[in-house]
């Protein structure tokens, strides 16, 4: 294990913290038997414990991060690119509608990902866009957003 | 008798034309998903479940399992032609299959994959018409304390070949287990880790979990490296394998279909493994052990057997107990409770038409697979020249949409996007996937059972030891965590293991 499962580690003790609380206030035991509480409180402690392990096996290890752990700067942006797209999605698409969301968001993500030819991106932004939405929507009966402009 | 002729029974629901034609469509999606990168089984089975929901419960069942053992053959064709495994299983393939395709020999590789898969997933499900019966009425003996023990038993597979460290893979477990918790408890009625968020009353669904874990989370991690691939070309006249190699490779796919039935019936054991078994296997039994890794056909036709008799064995599990021994598996028994036919030893008898009518499509299924790859290869192989930019844009498309139709909310995209970035630091960090995705459907099944033996028993947790088999489990599930404890002990002292 390497210095970072010590960070992993803490951030899973939070974690196990964090929810043992919240799991405190729910019954532990009721009249029918265990309470909603009684499962996840063991389940708490356990992660506590294995937190608990994974700290001290990463800082006894102490291992280097090893070098091809974090990605390169084009990496970074495409991964950045992915995530950034996704979160516009999610908080636009009830505004601006499901096709002008994807058509928005796939057309960025075609470009910031290194895609430069006009009709692979015409032709995926189209099918990411108008494509999928009659593909679920009109045969497949998902009533996806439209948006404020009906798109 | 009776069973034969309920799979005839069976053969007559599977080769209905909507049904033919969604084991067609779900073969072609498995293949197209096997070979393409970034995506796996887990994560074409779940982009999938949303279409399934709005089709008849026979046919959607019928085309995600094809998609299932589909991703099993498509796998094969980019470890032999690029040397990158379209999904894990066929990651052994790489070693051979690719020397085999620089020596100008793709053809028999691919061919003698395509066979031995065939013959694997047939004997396989020979076997699961055998098996039905029999671990049906053993499972009519469970009661809540046994089936509970049976899913600690499956958990500590998992968990004990799950990676490199127990613990990781336990909080894994842990973690998947505290998700299912999220939402209404279902005895008392309370909401649990909902934080007050009205979204979170219905729980997590599987489907946005697996999407982001294995679909999202895939994607992130493939941008990190190099987009290009180098396709080594196979034409359709190469393909006929010798009468030589027709011969060596008999055994090893005799073994491979063993040594996949074997471990496919074992929920929690993953489709990995039984193909580094069976290379080890052929490694040892070869008179030219130095041979391997230089194009051997036996390292192809093994592994690939055993990769795709696991796939339809791994059924027999879910389909007799209801527990799913693999992630893609559990996808798929979440799809059966979508409609609400819940897998375990009542399903042969609630919904005989139904399972039936899927086991014989496993055959029809196959034959569909045999007959579709081989002469369609060079298109398969096309789909690898799809740029990276444009097949993640339309993965990432299909993930949106899949996960927003879920439950016709954008709060899923939301957390399948959480769940992605999860998935991609959980593969950096090295903790497994599997046990918490598996731990995920499994959790309140198990809850369930726990409680439920607790209360017969009034809170004395030998309930679980007093009854014979659920001892039996109990003791197996201690000694499969301390078989996987010594074995990592011993790596760790630096003693050689070939796994």
């Amino acid at each position: 294990m390497t210095r970072l499962h010590v960070v992993a580690g803490v951030i899973f003790m939070l974690i196990a913290a964090g929810l043992g609380w919240e799991a405190t206030r729910y019954s532990y035991y009721s009249a029918l038997g265990p309470g909603p509480g009684f499962f996840p409180l063991w389940l708490c402690g356990a992660l506590a414990l294995l937190a608990a392990s994974v700290i001290v096996t990463a800082r006894r290890d102490g291992g280097a991060v090893p070098a091809d752990f974090w990605p390169d700067r084009t990496g970074l942006l495409r991964i950045g690119a992915v995530i950034a797209a996704l979160i516009f999605v999610a908080a636009s698409m009830d505004a601006l509608g499901f096709r002008l969301t994807m058509l928005i968001a796939s057309l960025g993500l075609l470009l910031a990902l290194g895609c430069r030819s006009p009709v692979q991106i015409g032709l995926t932004v189209i099918f990411a866009s108008f494509g999928l939405s009659m593909l679920f929507s009109d045969y497949l009966g998902v009533a996806l957003p439209s948006g404020r402009f009906g798109l | 008798m009776e069973t034969l002729g309920l799979l005839i029974s069976g053969f007559s629901v599977a080769l209905q034309p909507n049904n033919l034609l969604f084991a067609l469509i779900g073969g072609i999606i498995g293949t197209v998903v096997g070979i393409l990168p970034g995506i796996g089984p887990v994560a074409g089975t779940a982009l999938l479940l949303p279409i399934a929901f709005k089709m008849d419960p026979t046919a959607s069942i019928i085309m995600l399992t094809s998609i299932y053992y589909g991703t099993m053959y498509g796998g094969t064709l980019t470890s032999v032609l690029v040397n990158v495994p379209g999904e894990a299983a066929s990651a052994i393939t790489c070693i051979d299959g690719y020397e085999m395709a620089k020596r100008g020999r793709a053809g028999p590789a691919l061919a003698v994959a395509a066979i031995g898969s065939f013959i694997g997933g047939l004997v396989s499900v020979a076997g699961l018409v055998l098996l039905a019966g029999p671990l049906t009425k053993l499972a009519l003996l469970f009661g809540p304390p046994e089936f509970f023990s049976l899913m600690l038993v499956g958990l500590t597979l998992v968990i004990g070949l799950a990676g490199r460290s127990i613990a990781l893979a336990l909080i894994s477990a842990v973690l998947g287990l505290l998700i299912a918790m999220v939402g209404i408890d279902p005895v008392v009625g309370a909401p649990r880790f909902t934080f007050g968020n009205i979204n979170l009353m219905g729980g997590i669904d599987i489907v946005i979990v697996a999407m982001g874990l294995f679909g999202i989370g895939e994607i992130l991690v493939a941008l990190e490296g190099d987009q290009r691939i180098e396709i080594i070309r196979a034409r359709i006249r190469d393909l006929v394998p010798t009468r030589e190699d027709m011969r060596r490779s008999t055994g090893p796919v005799l073994r491979g279909t063993g040594i996949g039935f074997v471990l496919g019936l074992v929920p929690g054991v993953g489709a990995v493994v039984p193909t580094v078994i069976s290379y080890i296997t052929e490694k040892r039994l070869s008179k030219t052990p130095g041979e391997f890794g230089k194009g051997m056909i036996e390292g192809v036709a093994g592994p690939e057997t055993a990769n795709n008799a696991y796939a339809n064995a791994a059924l027999i599990p879910l389909f007799t107990l209801g527990i799913p021994g693999s992630p893609t598996v559990a996808i798929i028994m979440g799809a059966f409770m979508m409609k609400n036919i819940i897998p375990g030893p009542f399903l042969f008898q609630e919904h005989a038409d139904v399972v039936w009518g899927v086991i014989a499509s496993f055959v029809v299924g196959n034959l569909i697979l045999l007959i579709l790859n081989l002469p369609l290869i060079p298109l398969w192989v096309s789909l690898l020249r799809i740029p990276r930019a444009v097949l993640f844009t339309l993965i990432l498309a299909f993930c949106v949409v899949g996960a927003y139709s879920t439950n016709g909310r954008l709060f899923d995209v939301g957390t399948m996007t959480v769940f992605g970035v999860v998935g991609y630091l959980f593969k950096k960090l090295d903790v497994p996937l599997a046990p918490l995705i598996l731990t995920l459907i499994l959790g309140p099944l198990m809850e369930q059972s726990l409680r439920q033996s607790l209360e017969i028993s009034q809170g004395s947790f030998m309930v679980f030891m007093e009854r014979p088999i659920s001892a039996g489990l109990i003791i197996l599930a201690v000694a499969i965590v301390a078989l996987s404890t010594r074995s990592i002990v011993s790596n760790v002292r630096g003693q050689d293991s070939e796994l």
